[in-house]
């Protein structure tokens, strides 16, 4: 599992900014998503997920704000920026990149 | 349940101005996770249990990660020092190379007007009266020298002191 830690750490601003590509979401949401598409391999904690949306959020590529919605708590919610909308594509772009060679590389089955 | 007390007892004091928005929306996700063990039929302690263990260990190491992401740089800076130390000079580089340009016009001006007034020291003297023809034409064109060197001078010398020093150096 360590291995799962560094590659989780590597790839968590991308991640991040993927999950909030088609809508806000709060700190929660964000890591419930997370671990439901990726079936349970990587998860966020309190620990390093806020820490890191405190940090994209410095960086402007993230927005958030706190709102309050009928029938519900006050939350934080973020969104992404224009600029964090660029760093997902050139992340994506790179990361597409690394993951090809890595499977040619390494004799990876293609996924699906 | 309210677990603002059970993260701000977790966390160090925080020397951050948003400390209280940070225990809240921390306080929320324990919250969620509360409320989700509880929808799958937990117990009340065992929840809160399963909510508290979302905090790590480590109370040092969180509360330096928040503060440190709090003050992290914005992305126009890191960008910024990340491409000034991959792709140009560093700021000291840049100003010694102005100053090197700002002496070499200097010793250039100076050496053109030496020139200069020894070409006047030999008209004066009597063997090279004689050669006089000859030097007219030098004359000539270390005035026109001078005249552009002068110039040249006065632009670089307007730079170094107008706008653009503030933004190349």
């Amino acid at each position: 599992m360590a291995a799962h830690t560094e590659l989780k750490r590597g790839s968590a601003d991308l991640m991040i900014l993927a999950v909030l590509e088609e809508r806000q979401r709060h700190g929660y949401e964000i890591a419930r998503l997370i671990d439901d598409r990726s079936g349970g391999v990587l998860r966020f904690h309190v620990g390093s997920l806020y820490p890191m949306l405190y940090r994209m959020e410095r960086r402007g590529w993230i927005d958030g704000r706190w709102l309050e919605k009928a029938g519900q708590r006050r939350r934080r919610y973020y969104k992404l920026s224009p600029a964090g909308r660029k760093v997902l594509l050139e992340q994506r772009a790179s990361w597409h990149e690394l993951l090809s060679a890595l499977q040619r590389v390494a004799r990876i089955d293609p996924i699906g | 349940m309210d677990f603002r007390r059970h993260v701000r007892d977790h966390l160090l004091p925080l020397t951050i101005a948003r400390e209280p928005e940070i225990v809240d929306e921390l306080a929320q996700h324990l919250q969620d996770l509360y409320d989700e063990a509880i929808a799958s039929g937990t117990p009340h302690d065992d929840a809160v249990a399963r909510a508290l263990a979302a905090l790590p260990d480590e109370r040092a190491q969180l509360s330096h990660d928040l503060e440190t992401a709090s003050r992290s740089l914005p992305a126009l800076i890191v960008d910024r020092w990340q491409r000034a130390d991959l792709d140009t000079p560093s700021r000291s580089a840049k100003f010694t190379m102005l100053t090197d340009l700002k002496h070499h016009c200097h010793h250039a001006g100076a050496r053109c007007r030496r020139q200069h007034a020894d070409f006047h020291g030999h008209r004066r003297d009597p063997a090279a009266q004689r050669r006089h023809h000859g030097y007219r034409h030098a004359h000539e064109r270390l005035q026109r020298q001078h005249r552009w060197d002068g110039a040249l001078l006065h632009r670089l010398v307007s730079r170094l002191r107008g706008p653009a020093r503030c933004s190349d150096l």
